[in-house]
């Protein structure tokens, strides 16, 4: 089995299922599917010049890249609303979260823009007064972006492991000392 | 761990995001809005949290036997601050802290997140209004990013402490590292 895919289940699985990413959310979004990709032009660019407008975002990107990344993100939600969003695809953002550590992307970055998604796909939908507007915006909600979170943190944890010389299971119960022995003086 | 360095953390954490997803002091305006009725939603939003949470494996295992009545306290104690305020940099900092203790207790990123959703999912299930909606997604964005970010510098801060080495260092390290993991 590969890293990502690995990583990937393991992210899945650790969250309650109440909270994943459902067949019936897969459909909802299947079923809207001409919609969804009709709105791909503006969520790109919506995306983008959020990320342009905001310094610490802006930094991340080098001299005339827009272009490369806006390719990336069409691709994204293409493949997102085509699906199959299954094992594979999930093992794609598990290795978004690995790319997003090379490139200095934070963890606060990414949730934002997960957000931003999740707003957009809401937004829309109310406006084309669809009637499954709220499935599909929650689909999106659920689909969320704890994949590449985890890809992010456990990636993370395996460079520092090269870093440090320290297995990611000893990070683990390390991170936890450190955290105790500040137990004071907190809010 | 002093209130300083967690308000710091939290800054950045709030930094680094995109100002549309922030939360915004008119956000905590609307809450205060209809506080009533978010409070009201106390009892139902613990015992489905913790209900969740105790049903699924991997995080039933983060809790020691016997816990469940002091975390719900927690939970409550989270809800009532958040609803009636202040939401300031102490506030903030408090996330930065529940970042902290995830690392201690082993709750993993992918577990809060999937709480997040669920306090949003519940909220917006019970006062179906625009404004509460945008209100809540800006605050679980912005509390869960400060999470994350709390729960990446507690680790960071454990190499730091073991090797010696400064978090600089450890980061552009950490970066070649995932690099090398990139060409595997």
């Amino acid at each position: 089995m590969s890293k990502t895919l690995e990583i990937a289940r393991e992210a899945l699985q650790q969250m309650p299922p109440q909270t994943r990413l459902r067949p019936e959310d897969e459909a909802v979004i299947a079923r809207h599917k001409e919609l969804l990709l009709s709105w791909t032009p503006e969520l790109v660019r919506g995306f983008y010049d959020t990320l342009f407008a905001h310094t610490p975002t802006r930094k991340i990107f080098h001299e005339g890249e827009r272009p490369a990344r806006e390719e990336t993100l069409r691709d994204w939600w293409q493949k997102t609303v085509e699906g199959p969003l299954d094992e594979a695809y999930f093992a794609w953002m598990a290795k978004v979260g690995l790319v997003h550590v090379v490139r200095g992307v934070e963890n606060p970055m990414m949730l934002a823009m997960a957000s931003f998604v999740t707003e957009f796909v809401e937004r829309k939908s109310l406006e084309a007064g669809l009637p499954e507007a709220e499935a599909l915006s929650k689909a999106f909600h659920r689909l969320g972006m704890a994949v590449i979170t985890h890809g992010y943190d456990r990636y993370q944890a395996l460079a520092l492991y090269n870093v440090a010389g320290m297995e990611p299971a000893l990070l683990e119960r390390r991170g936890p000392q450190a955290a105790g022995r500040n137990h004071e003086g907190v809010v | 761990m002093n209130r300083e360095k967690l308000k710091e953390i939290a800054r950045q954490a709030i930094e680094d995001m995109a100002l549309e997803a922030r939360f915004r002091p008119e956000d905590h305006q609307v809450l205060l809005k209809h506080k009533d009725r978010l409070l009201a939603l106390t009892d139902e939003l613990v015992k489905a949290f913790y209900d969740t949470l105790f049903a699924t494996p991997s995080t039933r295992k983060v809790f020691h036997e016997g816990e469940r009545p002091a975390r719900e306290k927690t939970l409550v104690d989270w809800w009532q601050k958040t609803v009636e305020g202040p939401v300031d940099e102490e506030y903030w900092a408090w996330q930065a802290y529940v970042g902290l203790l995830h690392v201690k207790r082993v709750v993993t990123n992918p577990m809060m997140l999937g709480q997040a959703f669920m306090i949003e999912d519940l909220v917006r299930t019970h006062l179906d209004d625009p404004e509460v909606a945008g209100a809540m997604r800006r605050l679980m964005a912005t509390v869960a990013a400060i999470i994350a970010y709390g729960y990446e510098k507690a680790q960071l801060l454990a190499v730091e402490e073991s090797t010696g080495m400064g978090q600089e260092l450890i980061r552009t390290n950490t970066r070649l590292g995932v690099e090398r993991l990139l060409e595997e």
